[in-house]
């Protein structure tokens, strides 16, 4: 008896085609019991009579439907990914309640993100919240730094205020590593000594979980 | 070498076989493995230009014979695949 799968892949050819051929076909895949390389010749077969066989107008349609299936065939096996993020606030701590110039802020931030974000750092988060499992192993220590350091993200999103994300494939975890992120940074500020102070930092918005993922979008 | 019209009839060259001996007869002779979808469109193919003709059979396997078109067909694509080996091969020598 044939599986369902490949009586499946049967119906995909013409049916003039199967009219004429799928009693000896059907019996010789009996026979065969064709693997994932013999099925995909099979199905290489259908688009190939189905070509022969169809109008022009119709070819199109059945690329266009094959060529739809074989993009989403690869987006189920790419993993979903979470952004949690945090607000930060940018506090002056100068007397006269003057603005700090934001060359100032930019050199000080530049070098407390330094700090967070330092292969030191990274990997104590890595080991902590055991993350990118898959890479461990495969890749050096390093290297999945390097991607998790690409994962996150610090940018201006208004007057005295930054936002900090990191993007992750487990939407929990994305949201913890924010956090402790966000409070590394914080912190940093907080220590700093009295004369590189003249801001320091707060949160504005707490990290919040991620309820949909960002990547990819089905 | 891998050309499934060329493998096909040169394995009902000596004798009418269905799909699966042929399968088995061109990976003996050729080394080649070709997949049911290849060999049942090549089978397609040559049967819509008469170098073959299904004969008749109580089984569900349906056996295919070579027509005089097809041994026609055959001994000119040997003969072309003849040429290429000898230019190969004299070409091999002088190099």
């Amino acid at each position: 008896m044939m599986s369902r799968w490949m009586k499946l892949l049967v119906r995909m050819y013409p049916v003039s085609w199967r009219g004429r051929y799928e009693a000896e076909f059907a019996a010789l895949l009996e026979e065969v019991q064709p693997s994932w390389r013999g099925s995909f010749d099979i199905l290489k077969g259908a688009v190939a009579m189905q070509l022969r066989t169809i109008r022009l107008g119709k070819s199109f349609v059945l690329l266009g439907v094959l060529g739809f299936f074989a993009a989403l065939i690869p987006s189920y096996f790419i993993k979903d990914e979470y952004a949690s993020s945090a607000v930060i606030k940018i506090q002056s701590l100068r007397a006269s309640g003057n603005q700090v110039p934001p060359t100032a802020v930019e050199d000080q931030m530049k070098m407390w993100l330094d700090k967070t974000l330092s292969s030191q750092s990274l990997g104590r988060l890595i080991e902590k919240f055991k993350l990118y499992p898959e890479k461990q192993g495969k890749e050096s220590r390093e290297e999945i730094v390097a991607r998790m350091r690409e994962a996150i993200e610090v940018r201006p999103t208004g007057k005295d205020e930054a936002m900090l994300q990191f993007r992750y494939y487990d939407r929990f975890l994305a949201k913890l590593v924010a956090e402790e992120l966000t409070d590394d940074l914080v912190d940093r500020s907080h220590d700093a000594t009295a004369a590189n102070r003249s801001f320091d930092l707060g949160i504005l918005n707490p990290v919040q979980p991620a309820n949909f993922p960002i990547y990819p979008t089905r | 070498m891998s050309d499934p019209t060329l493998l096909v009839l040169s394995s009902l060259a000596n004798g009418d076989k269905h799909g699966y001996a042929m399968m088995e007869d061109i990976a003996e002779f050729s080394g080649v493995r070709l997949g049911p979808g290849t060999l049942y469109g090549a089978i397609t193919r040559l049967e819509h230009q008469k170098w073959i003709r299904p004969v008749p059979s109580d089984d569900r396997r349906q056996p295919y014979r070579i027509t005089a078109e097809g041994r026609a067909h055959l001994k000119e694509l040997l003969k072309q695949l003849d040429q290429v080996v000898k230019a190969g091969q004299r070409r091999l020598k002088h190099a």
